[in-house]
Parts: structure tokens; C-alpha cells; sequence
């Protein structure tokens, strides 16, 4: 009879199994009583499989429209067990999720999925950002008289730049009076949170990049010439609008 | 705000499809237990948290701390659990006898440990830490499990009631956990909960269980329970629930429901009818 697993070696053996692999020589060291070891041990894999499956079903769900229910929990699956979770609380599963679409055979006929799903995980990332007040009008002119011209943004504020038709996509996927899209025009989009829910709406792409520029905490004139990079017929009240409409700067 | 504290009455688990009911009806439960990984992130789950911790004294209730893991703690979940605690101010905070992360890697699920020595120190030093860094005691829940490791040398009530001992922690026995183990794994129930220390026992849960047909193919034959969380609490659990109160007194009780969530009122339902063990147990003791 070998000497029974450490702690370590029997957890790192089990996680072989929930990621797919068989353990045989763990097989030795689990009470049978009627089910073999393997059947067991299979019990928490598909628990596992499911628990992540459920995750990105809550995170994903206009992905899961377009993609049908079968072949999303099919690859739900698949990813979780090569790619797994990296963190204790499953909001945080899923980050990576558009990415393994992209890789995956099954979504390359619809090259416009990864952003939706991009889209989603942003709405997801909208949700759980801590709060802020809005900065008053005062504070604004502060902010803008300042040596460095930084504007803050709340933190729920996203913004994506697609080349598909990727809002129009996810409101045609959950909403059916939403007529299918074309989906090769591109469309740039501002997320941000409002009672507790996530709002969005399409902007103009240097108004994107604009936002963009201020999420990564860039100052105002670099965000302005970023913004007239992409179009540089923009004026700065066209870039400032959706921000101030919606109040969406930090105090 | 101070804690609340957490009544001897029957509270209910909250989810996120009855939390708009429980803020517009605001029913008399005397109180909600919540998961505290969905409280991590202070965005807008901590405006609901506000919301319900206003009017109901309040339990957290971790999945994803893997105190039973063979490596040291994940330093980020321990410092978001501590945030979120200094926020609420529970009146109770707990978590489960189980590992769910190795290697960096986390299986977000409540997997089960062997009872060796060397589990019980990961599990006390993981406890004493868990304990030292927010600064209370926290209750700790006994899992379901659908295998045993055999290299154990001890059985699930002594790991518990060691763990309590070294570590100073309450326990919370979930007392559907412990029947589905008894079945699942061929011990006596009533032996498990006369080897809990009753003192430390400061929270009782109730859960529904599933039950799968045609697994074992032993003598014993017979179905495996699996902890689904998703129906009402079985005959047995109920009277095992009321053995556990004869055995360790009246103490707060708690209906779980996770998967395929019925209205609120089939919770109530639930928690009246473990209310009614719970009276029967205080008039007992007069």
C-alpha cells in the first residue's frame, strides 16, 4: 500500500480531474461503497462545469441568444475546463470569455460575436464599478482650469469601439421587436450606470475615442487630439455632449 | 449603523430574483442571509446591501474563501471579504469546512476534504487568519460530500468539533448536509450530531436535496443525495432538524433555496414550518 497524498497532491490531483484529466492513483485513497472512485470524481466535474456554465450564462445572455442555448453552453463548457476560473467570486468569470470565442471553430462564421460578447463582459464590468458622485458644473470649470486639464470620470463609464453593428446586434438578440441589424456597420458604444442598472447608447467614433482617452485617465488635450485623430471636424461641445447629458464625470 | 443581531427565529438565504419583492413588500422575516461574494464589488450591489441591512438584521455567507486549501489564502478575496464586512457589519459571518481553490486556480465549488491531522491544521491556521483579519469570530458550515477519502482518520463531527476547539470558531451545521452525508456515506446521523459540541453551533441551515437513482450498486443499494438547493425541505431533514434542537437547543435556522427559485412565499412557507420546530423546542425548555 503507498504512503496516502499530502494535502497538496491530493488537491492538485482532484483539480486534474475537474479540468478534464483522470487520476487513477487518486482513484486508491476514495471510499467506493457502490459507485467507483471515477463516477465520484466525474459528480464534481460536471458540478463544476455547470456552476461556470451558469456564470456565463448570467453574464452572456444576448451571446447566448445568437449563438442558440446548446452550442453556448457547449463552449461554456469547453472553457471551463481549459481556461477555468482565476478568482473566488464568479463575477469576475468570464473576463476572457470573448477572447476564447475568437479561437473557437464553432463562432467563425460570425466574426461579430466577440464583441458582443465584448459588449456584455463591459455591461457586467459597469454593474460592479464603484460608485461616485457626479462633479457639479463648478467643479467641471475647475477641473478644466487646471494646469493638467484632467477630467474624471465615474467609474462605471465603459465605452466600445466596434466594427460591427455590435448594440444593434445585442438589442435584436434580447429584445424581439428589435429588427436583425446589418451587422458590418460599425457602431461605437457608451456604457455607464443608472439606478442600478446599465444603460448604453451609440455615440460617434471620435466621441469614442474621446471617452476612451479619459477612461485611461489621459488629460484633455490629449484626449481631444485623440478624438481628432479619428475626426478632427468634431467640435469639443459634440465630444463633451453624451458626458454631460448623462453626468457622467466624477466630482 | 450597528449589527443587528441575528434573532433565535427561522431567517431565509436572499437571492437576487426575490430582492425586488423584499424591497417593496418588506416582509416580516427576522433575517436575510447573503452571499457575500456578490457583495465584492461596491458598485450597486452594496446600494441593495444598504437597502436590506436598513430594515433586517443581516448574515454573509462566503462560498469562495477555500480555507481548506493545501496553500495559503488568496490575499485579494481575504481583503475584499474584510471591506465588505467593516461595510455591513454582520451579525454573523461564515463560511464552509471545504477547499474549492490550488494552484492559482480557483473551481468556485465546495469540494471535500480529507479528515487527516494535516487538513485540520491547514483549516485552523486558515481559520485563525480568516478570524485575526476581520477581527471576529466566524461561523463555519459543514459540507455535503459524494465521496470519502479513505486515508481519514477521524470522522467529519471530530474534524468539526477539533476545528471549533483549536480555532475558537462557531460552527454553522447545516443540518440538511449532514443527512445527505449520513446517506451518501453510511453513518448514523444522530452519532454525527452527538459528536458536535452544542455551545459552538451558532447557526442551524435547512436545504432541499435531489436524489439520484441507481448509482450504487452495492449492498446497500439505494440512491446517492446530492445538495441541490433546489425544493422543499425532506421529511427526514425535518426530523433530524428536530433532533438537532432536543440535542443542541433553539438557535437561529436559516431556509437555503438556490436552483429553480419558487416565489418568496414558498421560502416563507419553509421557514414557517421550521418555525414551528423552533417554538417546540423553546416551550420544551420552559
Amino acid at each position: 500500500m503507498p504512503a496516502p497524498p499530502s494535502l497538496s497532491e491530493l488537491q492538485h490531483a482532484f483539480a486534474g480531474v475537474l479540468q478534464g484529466n483522470e487520476a487513477p492513483a487518486l482513484h486508491t485513497w476514495i471510499a467506493e461503497r457502490g459507485i467507483d472512485p471515477a463516477a465520484r470524481l466525474r459528480i464534481y466535474r460536471h458540478a463544476g462545469y455547470a456552476i461556470h456554465v451558469d456564470a456565463l450564462v448570467t453574464a452572456f445572455p444576448a451571446l447566448r441568444r445568437l449563438l442558440g442555448e446548446e452550442c453556448f453552453d457547449g463552449l461554456a463548457t469547453r472553457h471551463a475546463a481549459r481556461r477555468g476560473s482565476y478568482s473566488g467570486n464568479l463575477q469576475d468569470y468570464g473576463a476572457d470569455f470573448a477572447g476564447f470565442l475568437a479561437v473557437q471553430a464553432e463562432t467563425a462564421a460570425w466574426p461579430w460575436l466577440g464583441d458582443v460578447a465584448r459588449l456584455e463582459w463591459l455591461r457586467q464590468q459597469a454593474v460592479l464599478a464603484a460608485d461616485a458622485a457626479p462633479a457639479d458644473a463648478a467643479a467641471l470649470l475647475v477641473a478644466l482650469a487646471g494646469a493638467q486639464g484632467a477630467l474624471r470620470l465615474r467609474p462605471c463609464v465603459r465605452v466600445l469601439r466596434s466594427g460591427w453593428a455590435v448594440l444593434d446586434l445585442w438589442r435584436h438578440a434580447l429584445l424581439p421587436d428589435i429588427a436583425a441589424p446589418d451587422p458590418a456597420t460599425p457602431q461605437a458604444v457608451l456604457l455607464w450606470r443608472e439606478h442600478a442598472q446599465v444603460a448604453m447608447r451609440p455615440i460617434a467614433p471620435a466621441q469614442a475615442a474621446f471617452v476612451q482617452a479619459l477612461c485611461r485617465q489621459a488629460v484633455l488635450a490629449e484626449a481631444l487630439a485623440e478624438a481628432r485623430s479619428v475626426d478632427a471636424m468634431t467640435p469639443a461641445e459634440a465630444l463633451l455632449q453624451p458626458l454631460l447629458e448623462h453626468a457622467l464625470f466624477a466630482a | 449603523m450597528l449589527a443587528r443581531p441575528i434573532p433565535t427565529a427561522v431567517g431565509i438565504g436572499l437571492r437576487s430574483p426575490h430582492v425586488a419583492h423584499v424591497l417593496e413588500q418588506r416582509p416580516a422575516v427576522p433575517f436575510f442571509e447573503l452571499h457575500s461574494e456578490n457583495f465584492f464589488h461596491p458598485g450597486a450591489s452594496w446600494e441593495l446591501l444598504d437597502a436590506v441591512r436598513r430594515d433586517y438584521p443581516l448574515s454573509l455567507h462566503g462560498v469562495g474563501l477555500s480555507l481548506g486549501s493545501a496553500e495559503t489564502l488568496d490575499a485579494g478575496h481575504l481583503a475584499a471579504l474584510r471591506a465588505l464586512v467593516r461595510h455591513a457589519e454582520p451579525a454573523l459571518v461564515s463560511e464552509h469546512v471545504c477547499w474549492g481553490a490550488i494552484g492559482g486556480r480557483h473551481y468556485n465549488d465546495l469540494l471535500p476534504l480529507p479528515y487527516t491531522e494535516e487538513a485540520l491544521d491547514a483549516m485552523t491556521t486558515h481559520v485563525d487568519r480568516l478570524q485575526e483579519a476581520l477581527g471576529r469570530r466566524v461561523l463555519l458550515e459543514n459540507v455535503s460530500s459524494y465521496l470519502q477519502f479513505t486515508h481519514s482518520t477521524m470522522p467529519e463531527w471530530e474534524f468539526l468539533a477539533a476545528l471549533a476547539a483549536r480555532s475558537g470558531c462557531g460552527l454553522l451545521l447545516d443540518v440538511n448536509n449532514v443527512y445527505v452525508n449520513s446517506v451518501n456515506h453510511d453513518f448514523d446521523a444522530h452519532a454525527y450530531l452527538a459528536g458536535i459540541p452544542a455551545a459552538a453551533v451558532g447557526e442551524l441551515h435547512l436545504a432541499g436535496f435531489t436524489r439520484k437513482e441507481g448509482l450504487r450498486q452495492d449492498d446497500a443499494g439505494g440512491a446517492l443525495l446530492i445538495d441541490s438547493h433546489n425544493r422543499r425541505v425532506d421529511p427526514a431533514v425535518w426530523a433530524l432538524y428536530a433532533h438537532a434542537l432536543a440535542l443542541i437547543g433553539a438557535r437561529p435556522t436559516l431556509i437555503e433555496w438556490d436552483q429553480d427559485l419558487p416565489d418568496f412565499a414558498v421560502l416563507q412557507d419553509e421557514a414557517r414550518l421550521a418555525t414551528e420546530h423552533l417554538d417546540a423546542c423553546a416551550a420544551l425548555a420552559v
